[in-house]
């Protein structure tokens, strides 16, 4: 019961960071959104309930990119895999690749070490920037500027990746305070 | 490791090496000696470059660059794990291996990129942006294991058994 409530949580947190991204969103998938805060929501959520909430986290990505951004701006399969599979996956890649090479396990005690949580946005922001890359690089309709593309994907993961991190951890601590 | 890199194949612009030797090399006087080193290491790309690569194929003002950008990508790779504090490469005795097998991995990350974006400015080449980038990538990781495993493994035991010899 744990889990479906814990995957609960993780699928509010996607969608109403998608939500509030949505206005500052692209109609293509051509060029990034420069403060991409589901992927701060995805990190937050691994990093609080374990990998266990990937169906909420990909259900809550597929809701939206079907219906809100209709069905990925006509791109379908493709859109899917690098939204959904891609952006639900690539925080676990890059914290399973932190625990590999015995770089981090993000917690000193009960402590969330916020440096080493830093560095995981920026190296989830690579692998999905790069991910996104090879797969959008041949079905958009148009190929995107490589340029544009990278550093608008990556510095909108970062950017949002850190403010959603800062701002819930923040908030929730405030929280529990009172 | 340029000049060793070219018994193994011909260096193009546009796809790279598929066993970029020099990363690792960098990397190593990086971890060796600090970021001082950053001169050397850009004269010793340079002077590859020309002598070695043709010029980058006559294309010597964005090589060049390139060799920056080259030189730069494994200092950015460390400050970040440095002021993040996910690894301290300041004493090299106490690295744990594993820290500069993921070294290897970014910074050859973020020396294609940067590689990419420095090239892209010369109109003149037509690159294929997945091809470059991926072999790029995949060069620099192959390269920079070969180079530090070659260090560990037979550079290193050679010295200590030279200077073992030599202390007896």
């Amino acid at each position: 019961m744990l889990i479906i409530k814990y995957n609960l949580v993780a699928l509010t947190l996607s969608l109403t960071s998608l939500l509030m991204v949505e206005g500052l969103a692209n109609d293509s998938f051509a060029s990034g959104n420069l403060l991409f805060l589901p992927m701060g929501a995805s990190i937050f959520s691994y990093l609080l309930f374990g990998f266990g909430v990937l169906p909420g986290i990909a259900i809550a990505n597929t809701l939206f990119g079907y219906f809100f951004w209709d069905s990925w701006s006509g791109l379908g399969f493709p859109g899917f895999t690098g939204h959904v599979v891609v952006g639900s996956l690539a925080p676990i890649a890059a914290m399973l690749m932190m625990r590999l090479f015995n770089l981090s396990n993000f917690f000193d005690g009960q402590k969330l070490n916020f440096r080493h949580v830093v560095f995981l946005v920026i190296l989830t922001a690579f692998i999905n920037t790069l991910s996104k890359f090879f797969i959008y690089m041949s079905v958009l309709p148009i190929a995107p500027d490589p340029a544009i593309f990278f550093s608008t994907y990556l510095i909108g993961d970062m950017l949002g990746g850190l403010v959603f991190v800062y701002v819930v951890s923040r908030i929730s601590t405030f929280l529990i305070k009172q | 490791m340029a000049y060793v890199m070219i018994w193994f194949g011909t260096f193009e612009v546009g796809v790279g090496h598929y066993l970029y030797l020099p990363l690792g090399a960098k990397i190593l006087m990086y971890l060796l000696f600090g970021y001082r080193v950053f001169p050397g290491i850009l004269a010793g790309c340079i002077a590859a470059g020309v002598l070695l690569f043709n010029s980058w194929d006559d294309q010597l003002l964005i090589g060049t660059m390139a060799a920056c950008a080259g030189a730069v990508a494994p200092i950015i790779a460390m400050c970040l794990m440095r002021q993040t504090r996910v690894s301290n490469f300041s004493n090299l005795g106490q690295v744990d291996f594993r820290h500069v097998l993921f070294l290897i991995v970014f910074a050859s990350v973020i020396s294609a990129l940067l590689k990419f974006f420095v090239y892209m400015q010369d109109l003149t080449l037509s690159l294929d942006a997945v091809t470059f980038i991926s072999h790029y990538i995949t060069g620099d990781v192959l390269g920079g294991l070969v180079v530090i495993y070659f260090t560990l493994h037979v550079i290193v035991p050679l010295i200590q058994r030279f200077l073992g010899k030599n202390i007896a």
